[in-house]
């Protein structure tokens, strides 16, 4: 008989021969030393492997996926949601540092970005605005052409005169008077209230949630990475910065009103000093005299002057920004450069009226002393420091 | 008890073991095999349940398997009834992981057609099962079987000449 094949031996040592097959192997093997030797190995081969196989099954579970992971959208990568949620501690931090550092809560920049109607001053307003409002391209814009429409400048009365200031004004308008919900305007009053910067931010996320639950019986679904979008985008600090309809103006004193008013007393003041100001009415708190211009209707400013005491002096600025209210502490950078020997303070704003409800005047005051009779003045009014410094001009001249 | 359930306690387990070999992962081959397993349920006749099942087993692997979670389910159930009664034999974790590290190399060392008969082989199927599953002739397979065998033995011998090699260079 011709050797088997290895195949062959396998086969018989597994049973797969027929008994013929079988049989004819078994009486090879037996005569045959060198197949013999052959079956031998394989015994030790079969054996031999299915011993390794067996270690095989010594393996720890899901070593291997079973499908490869899927690409994850870039905003639900944990980076970017890592991202996010610095950038939101980032700019509640910045919030409350700005909080804690100025007079006005929250509710100062509130106004200058949500509501742009309301604040006069546009020095502030186009400061707030542009750090705060970076997506709300209509309001934006209408908030920056506000807050650069100082009287002085050409281009911004040419648009006031060619164009209604309703106009302009009033998509601005809309488009706040739509976000501004109930929720919003409680997020402002708690945050008017509120003393603390740290407070008043604890309140804005807690109402914040409050406009994300409004905005799920809207939308259904809105996540937190939604939110963390927003804050990307500034969209949340916009809505959260309406200011109430308890707080906005009368609509007796609506914007265009305001801007026409300021406009005539912008050209009083840059006019050069045509007709003279008007004194309306002069009194003395101790040693401080105050007379009271109107500088046009609706418009009035106040002189404060005392003797050459330097302290007293100090005193009656700081007594003066008091009473003018809230000041501006952005934005006065250029009037403080161009006035000569002005001190100017920053003044600690009361949150009390704001808290009322009372519209808020953005006062603001410059203050100089006299270099030949040391008396210090004080000149406090609703205007920009640009303004009040054509004034003084025009009432140092009128004086003499 | 259903036909599922019957062709699942008679073969998971061989299925499992041959699937944890081929694919070194246990979690991974017990979901194949309940995959396995629901195919079988679609399926309206099987002439050889065992190599028809080792057959779907092996393609599923390579074509990835499928979920269906809702009848796994139940399939999972008994898997762990089953696997509560397997007693695990002693030997150090340290010995038994660098065994099972060698036998993994020298199987996937393996030519695809070799390994996946010597796996079936393994599990008792047949010749005639594996040349089903594999679409082999039926002369064919214990040529397989035995070039496997070899291959396999010879390369864990060599993977664990190796292995002793280094442990002696690190000793000295």
């Amino acid at each position: 008989m011709q050797h088997p094949d290895e195949g062959m031996i396998h086969s018989w040592l597994d049973g797969e021969l027929s008994p013929e097959e079988a049989s004819h192997i078994e009486m090879h093997i037996a005569e045959c030393a060198q197949c013999a030797g052959v079956v031998a190995e394989a015994r030790g081969l079969v054996a031999a492997s299915s011993r390794i196989l067996i270690a095989l099954d010594d393996v720890p579970g899901n070593v291997i996926p079973i499908s490869a992971p899927r690409k994850r959208a870039w905003y639900s990568r944990n980076d970017m949601r890592a991202a996010a949620a610095l950038l939101l501690v980032a700019s509640a931090s910045l919030l409350v540092v700005r909080n804690r550092e100025g007079s006005l809560p929250r509710v100062e920049m509130a106004r200058a970005v949500s509501e742009p109607e309301s604040a006069p001053s546009p020095v502030a307003g186009s400061a707030r605005a542009t750090d705060m409002d970076a997506t709300g391209a209509t309001a934006g814009a209408a908030a920056k052409e506000r807050a650069t429409g100082v009287p002085s400048e050409p281009a911004a009365l040419r648009s006031r005169e060619d164009m209604p200031p309703r106009r302009s004004i009033e998509p601005v308008r809309q488009e706040f008077s739509g976000r501004a919900s109930g929720t919003a305007a409680k997020i402002v009053a708690k945050v008017a209230a509120a003393p603390e910067g740290v407070q008043a931010i604890s309140e804005t996320q807690g109402a914040e949630a409050d406009v994300r639950k409004r905005e799920e019986g809207a939308n259904s679904v809105t996540t937190l990475s939604d939110t963390l979008r927003r804050v990307v985008t500034g969209r949340n600090v916009q809505a959260v910065t309406i200011a109430p309809p308890a707080l906005r103006r009368p609509e007796a004193l609506m914007l265009e009103d305001v801007v026409a008013s300021r406009a005539a007393a912008s050209e009083g003041a840059g006019g050069g000093g045509g007709t003279p100001l008007k004194e309306i009415r002069a009194d003395s708190v101790g040693s401080v005299h105050r007379t009271v211009y109107a500088v046009s209707p609706g418009i009035e400013v106040t002189l404060g002057e005392s003797g050459p005491t330097g302290l007293r002096a100090r005193n009656l600025a700081a007594r003066a920004s008091e009473a003018g209210g809230a000041m501006q502490r952005a934005g006065s950078a250029p009037s403080a450069a161009s006035a000569p020997s002005a001190t100017k303070k920053a003044a600690t704003p009361p949150a009390a009226p704001l808290a009322a409800g009372t519209v808020m005047q953005q006062m603001k005051t410059i203050s100089w002393t006299d270099s030949v009779t040391g008396r210090h003045y004080t000149l406090t009014g609703p205007l920009s420091a640009r303004e009040l410094e054509k004034l003084k001009a025009r009432i140092i001249r009128q004086r003499r | 008890m259903t036909d599922v359930e019957r062709l699942f306690r008679t073969y998971n387990a061989a299925l499992v073991r041959y699937l944890t070999r081929r694919l070194g992962d246990r979690d991974w081959a017990e979901e194949v095999a309940q995959e396995t397993f629901v195919r079988a349920l679609r399926q309206e006749t099987i002439t050889n349940e065992r190599a028809w099942l080792f057959a779907v087993a092996t393609n599923l692997v390579r074509d990835e398997a499928r979920k269906d979670a809702r009848r796994r389910r139940h399939l999972s159930l008994l898997a762990e009834l089953e696997r509560d009664s397997v007693v695990e034999p002693e030997a150090t974790l340290v010995e038994r992981a660098q065994e099972a590290a060698l036998a993994r190399k020298a199987v996937d060392a393996l030519a695809e057609k070799d390994r996946l008969a010597l796996l079936m082989r393994e599990e008792g199927l047949d010749y005639s099962e594996i040349a089903e599953a594999l679409e082999l002739s039926r002369a064919s397979v214990g040529t397989t079987l035995s070039r496997a065998r070899r291959r396999l033995v010879e390369s864990y011998e060599t993977l664990q000449k190796e292995r002793e090699a280094r442990e002696r260079n690190a000793a000295s």
